[in-house]
């Protein structure tokens, strides 16, 4: 089975009253590869976390279905499989950190000899050995979401579903948690989370998926998102001297960049030879030329932009 | 249902329950009264020991209940609140295993507080008399069999409805079900009475008959009690505690976290 979770036509809705209704979710269809960083993105509300409740059984879905490797999502076979940190610590706080790690991999069915071995090799992977006896409530944040991995990790699952990892910690937390996921990707774990943090899952994930109001904008490899923005360059030269006003005529630059020794500039590639030979022409040294790529937050913003659009029409 | 997931959820539980304060203020109430009742003496020996062991297991009784009532009240309620539920129930955990450790777990802890107000019991007699006193543990382990049915009442109403409603409907309850036969015929006679009669019949005739699991006056006054009796009883008892346990199990079931 390479498929790791496959999501179809999932639906959420929340019934408060007879007249208030809520749809957290709305036909979500899902389909993440073994071995994928999957980034879960969307803004506070989307539906990320009501998603990944239905995924480890912790809610019923109102439609669809969900499949963790196969098996129904909830189930215990499809719960063997997963490791999951949910956004907030919860946990027994009077429990020493190696008794609760002890605990919660007894349900696994791993003996207590090999739980010991795991858990030491764990509180090493997230750098806290030496609070394996300290008592959870005694953990700082960080330290707590470094926990919170480390029990999600117990059982040695093929798949970690992470929610918001890095929310509410400092910048060393958040890079701190970063890297403990970039090595998980190391070991081929397959590894789904969300986050609303776009730089953060530039930087970690192969693929994502954009949900906005329960709804799935689009999903799909990350390079396909950040591919480039066809056909502009950004085009860096400087002057030996401060340019003049009919230098900047004749290179149709604008008269604001008159006096700057420094220039940057976009422009679109059937032009760009033209326009190196007239700087050439006036002693203007090339600095660089880079392709203008689109950022991950622009497709995001464009996309739900365009949702919120399409939904008031 | 996996055995070894109930016993892990229940000795987390028994654990999580034995940092309540209160828990401990009514053991300790519940052990002074047992022990001033040693100073009942007002018409000698042989009325002292029924006064010792009327006022004992009626505070036995009332304590017991109240500690019950503590201890389940909240302990489905405080793990959905405080979260600590999630990470428990994505990992390889039935709910209904869930459900079985969290009666198990608080129900070994009302054991052992029944279990030292019953030594206390006995001893007193003891010292008293120099005789000793078992037929006060067959009242006790009633007791003991209706905390559990009580618990698991208590339980089954708090996954699903708010605190102070499974407060009132648990005492409804347990009154409406205390209320003996006897005193059921007597109402029944009264002909005003009779559509409240009619609704405390049925309701009656649902919930538990707590006064099954009362043989105090038998107890005090060193009545025989039939040996089936007993036996019967904790049959009786176990399975109301088996239905509301199936009760709570449903309505967690399809909750959503």
């Amino acid at each position: 089975m390479n498929i790791a979770i496959l999501t179809e036509n999932l639906k959420k809705n929340y019934k408060y009253t007879k007249n208030k209704n809520i749809l957290a979710l709305d036909n979500l269809n899902l389909e993440v590869l073994k071995g994928d960083i999957f980034g879960f993105i969307g803004p506070n509300g989307a539906g990320k976390t009501t998603a990944i409740k239905l995924l480890t059984g912790l809610i019923q879905p109102t439609g669809g279905k969900a499949y963790i490797f196969g098996e129904l999502a909830g189930s215990i076979r499809a719960k063997k499989n997963i490791g999951y940190l949910s956004e907030i610590a919860y946990y027994y706080d009077f429990m020493e950190v190696d008794k609760l790690l002890h605990f919660y991999g007894s349900f696994f069915g791993i003996s207590k000899i090999k739980r010991e071995g795991r858990i030491k090799e764990i509180l090493k992977m997230v750098d806290m050995t030496e609070k394996i006896n300290s008592k959870i409530k005694d953990l700082s944040k960080g330290m707590l979401q470094r926990f919170g991995i480390a029990q999600a990790l117990i059982s040695n699952p093929p798949l970690l579903i992470l929610d918001e990892p890095t929310s509410g910690l400092d910048p060393i937390g958040q890079k701190e948690i970063k890297d403990i996921i970039l090595k998980l990707k190391e070991m081929g774990i397959t590894i789904f989370f969300s986050s609303h943090k776009l730089t953060e899952v530039e930087h970690i994930c192969d693929k994502i998926g954009i949900i906005h109001k329960g709804k799935m904008l689009t999903q799909g490899a990350l390079g396909e998102f950040l591919k480039q923005k066809e056909p502009f360059l950004k085009l860096k030269f400087s002057f030996s001297l401060p340019p003049s006003l009919e230098v900047l005529n004749k290179l149709n630059l604008p008269e604001t960049l008159k006096d700057n020794l420094l220039c940057e500039i976009t422009v679109h590639q059937k032009d760009l030879n033209h326009f190196i030979d007239k700087l050439r022409l006036e002693n203007a040294q090339i600095i660089s030329i880079i392709p203008e790529i689109s950022s991950l937050e622009d497709t995001f913003f464009n996309l739900i932009k365009e949702g919120e659009k399409n939904e008031s029409s | 249902m996996n055995l070894l997931n109930i016993l892990r959820v229940a000795s987390i539980t028994a654990e999580k329950s034995l940092r309540q304060k209160i828990l401990y203020l009514i053991f300790f109430f519940g052990l002074v009264l047992i022990a001033l009742s040693n100073f009942l003496n007002v018409f000698g020996l042989g009325a002292q020991i029924r006064l010792i062991k009327d006022f004992s297991l009626t505070g036995i009784n009332l304590f017991g209940l109240i500690f019950t009532i503590a201890i389940y009240l909240n302990s489905i309620p405080n793990e959905i609140e405080q979260k600590t539920i999630y990470p428990l129930l994505a990992k390889p955990l039935r709910r209904s295993e869930y459900v079985w450790g969290k009666f198990l777990g608080n129900y070994y802890l009302i054991f052992l507080n029944m279990l030292i107000l019953a030594v206390e019991l006995f001893l007193i007699l003891k010292l008293n008399t120099n005789i000793y006193y078992f037929n006060v543990f067959n009242c006790i382990f009633l007791y003991f069999i209706q905390c559990g049915v009580v618990g698991a009442m208590v339980l089954a109403f708090s996954t699903r409805i708010s605190y102070p409603l499974t407060l009132s409907l648990t005492l409804f309850a347990y009154i409406i079900g205390g209320f003996s036969s006897v005193y059921i015929q007597y109402l029944a006679a009264q002909p005003e009475n009779q559509i409240g009669v009619f609704i405390i019949k049925i309701i009656k005739d649902i919930i538990p008959h707590f006064d099954y699991f009362n043989i105090k006056n038998s107890v005090v006054h060193d009545y025989i009690i039939e040996p089936k009796y007993l036996p019967m009883t904790a049959f009786y008892g176990i399975t109301y505690i088996w239905l509301f346990i199936i009760l709570a199990e449903m309505s967690l079931r399809n909750k959503d976290l």
